[in-house]
């Protein structure tokens, strides 16, 4: 297991503060934040790239706060990838594996499989600087993953390639992953490459972990705004709570004349008093389903201020009639057919779509 | 496009500044010069003391510069800008003043301990190479760290990552990734220890046959009012410095 203890990294001015975070052994802890919020800084941190000013970082029982980088057992691909211009890919793969003494017939016979399965086979002999980016992509990620240390650090592995090459390359990654018992931290800003690989998520801003948990939890009941934030919902709405009954939790949004409708096992709806504390209501665009202005099972009316296209779902800019508060919505083209720039709709929100965020 | 044009022009002008100079050499440079030149025993002694102290200088030079360059490139340590100012000392500080400064350390009770039980630099082959190393030491250093410059620091990072210690890192990844540069650094130590006249006629002297390079062969030869001579011996100097400047400039374009 690695543990990572009250850990504060300073660089330049900004902090990562106080973070504590643990990964179980043998999963895949994802690690997801906007720009600049210090996954970088972390994952540096772990493989000891740089220093912590306070904290600890124990894997496997064992402090490894102050050991040097090549002492610490542990695969990390960086985000520029780094490559040695003076070596031929395949020398390039193998360094970890000459750094530890192991000889040409071990390294070759992990080589081949590896170069295989990330489809570089053919570019073994060519010197680094004559691939493409996806080939240098997949050059370091097999150069991290070959030495097959117990704790492997990926930053951004897959954001070069397409997306066919990605999704074929994510199972590659759980399938070795589960087979080697990889601990493996990984950042990403791809939902889907998190939701797919991750057993763990972890969500920082500004140098602060946000939320922690499994997956699925941590995915689907986002707690705070900027959870919800780094999650890739697009509106919010500020919410009084205004009652609880059926199962459901009532809220006042003023700058949308409406009232909402919550799942009251929504977990930051659990406790009592939830008129004394301040709430913000997540809603995804995907979320947001259309009807007739004067339909009695909506939650509001709008006018649709522009329509983007794309492929065979659109992006509606939506304007409320109080024109307080402009909300996103994405509908399949086929739910577009009759409307038009602006023509007022109603909308539907599913009470189990709505977040109740704290703030 | 005006600017373009004046740029180039300007750059032509330097350029013929010093071709004016190297062709009013043939006006006293003759066949006979150039013959009689390659069979004096003492110009032959001249080009190959300045070979042999200049190809020795850089070899030492390489032992401090290659070091001190990488630690002034990656480290940041007490006494880093003072050291990088020093470093620009034999640049500001007149060769000739140099050589004085040398001359005047042998003249303190360590120098003159050193002359007595180590070695005797002063008017010996040894005062050649120390004055030379003095004078280029600073510039090679510099020149190696602008090497290391060019070498990302992240390489050094990720290479340890990988399980390299700091120095198979160094060998493995650093070094080979600077050698152009490293390379272009040697070039120009060697051609500025080969050109070094100040310092070493301070500290060696000019004792023909014994501590005459080829630039203090030249002042030799003009002082004695021997012009073709010395225009000989400029001209052989400028042969080879343009020869291995030209061979250098091949190897690190490609």
């Amino acid at each position: 297991m690695l543990n990572i203890e009250n850990i504060n990294i300073v660089a330049g001015k900004f902090r990562v503060q106080n973070l504590s975070l643990k990964l179980q052994e043998g999963l895949c802890h994802v690690l997801v934040g906007t720009t600049g919020s210090g996954k970088t800084l972390l994952l540096e941190t772990i493989a000891g790239l740089r220093r912590q000013e306070s904290g600890s970082i124990s894997f496997a029982d064992r402090n490894i706060s102050h050991l040097e980088p090549e002492l610490r057992n542990v695969s990390y691909l960086p985000q520029d990838l780094c490559l040695f211009p003076n070596m031929l890919v395949r020398e390039n793969i193998c360094y970890g594996l000459r750094m530890k003494g192991i000889g040409a017939a071990e390294a070759a016979r992990r080589l081949q499989p590896l170069a295989v399965s990330l489809d570089i086979a053919h570019l073994l002999d060519r010197h680094v600087d004559h691939l493409s980016g996806g080939e240098k992509q997949r050059t370091a990620l097999a150069r991290t993953l070959i030495s097959d240390n117990p704790m492997v650090l990926l930053d951004e592995p897959f954001s070069s390639l397409n997306l066919g090459l990605k999704r074929k390359l994510w199972h590659l990654l759980k399938k070795m992953q589960r087979e080697h018992g990889w601990t493996l931290l990984l950042v990403t800003h791809d939902l889907e490459e998190a939701l797919l690989l991750g057993d763990d998520l972890s969500l920082i801003a500004n140098g602060a972990l946000v939320d922690s948990g499994p997956k699925n939890q941590v995915y689907c009941y986002p707690k705070t705004v900027s959870a919800a934030c780094i999650l890739g919902t697009e509106n919010f709405l500020s919410g009084e709570f205004a009652g609880r009954s059926d199962g459901l939790c009532y809220f006042h949004c003023p700058d949308f004349p409406a009232k909402l409708a919550v799942s009251a096992s929504y977990p930051t709806l659990a406790g009592d008093n939830l008129d004394k504390l301040r709430f913000k209501l997540g809603i995804k665009a995907a979320d947001i389903k259309l009807c007739r202005a004067d339909s009695a099972s909506a939650a509001g009316c709008c006018s649709i201020e522009a329509i983007h296209e794309k492929g065979c779902t659109a992006t509606l800019v939506l304007r409320s009639k109080n024109e307080a508060i402009t909300l996103l919505a994405e509908v399949s083209l086929k739910d577009l057919v009759g409307h038009a720039p602006g023509d007022e709709v109603g909308i539907i929100i599913s009470p189990e779509a709505i977040m109740a965020l704290m703030f | 496009m005006t600017f373009r044009r004046a740029s180039i022009a300007v750059a032509l002008l330097t350029f013929f500044i010093y071709a004016a100079l190297i062709a009013s050499l043939a006006t006293f440079l003759s066949l006979d010069t150039v013959q009689s030149l390659f069979s004096s025993p003492r110009t032959l002694h001249a080009i190959k003391t300045s070979v042999f102290a200049a190809t020795l200088v850089v070899f030492i030079a390489g032992l401090i510069a290659l070091p001190a360059g990488f630690a002034l490139s990656r480290h940041d340590f007490a006494g880093k800008r003072i050291i990088d100012t020093m470093l620009e000392l034999p640049l500001f500080v007149s060769p000739a003043a140099l050589g004085a400064m040398i001359l005047i350390f042998f003249s303190t009770s360590t120098g003159i301990w050193i002359q007595e039980n180590l070695q005797q630099f002063v008017f010996t082959i040894y005062g050649i190479i120390l004055a030379q190393l003095v004078a280029v030491l600073g510039v090679a250093v510099r020149l190696c760290k602008a090497a290391f410059d060019e070498v990302p620091p992240r390489y050094d990072e990720i290479a340890r990552s990988l399980g390299a210690s700091s120095f198979t890192a160094f060998r493995t990844v650093v070094l080979p990734n600077a050698r152009r540069g490293l390379f272009a650094a040697a070039i120009l130590t060697w051609a500025k220890a080969m050109g070094e006249f100040g310092a070493t006629i301070t500290v060696a002297g000019t004792i023909a046959m014994r501590t005459e390079t080829l630039p203090v062969s030249i002042y030799m030869r003009l002082a004695s009012a021997d012009i073709e001579g010395a225009v000989g011996a400029i001209a052989l100097l400028i042969g080879v410095s343009l020869l291995v400047l030209y061979f250098s400039r091949f190897i690190t374009s490609r």
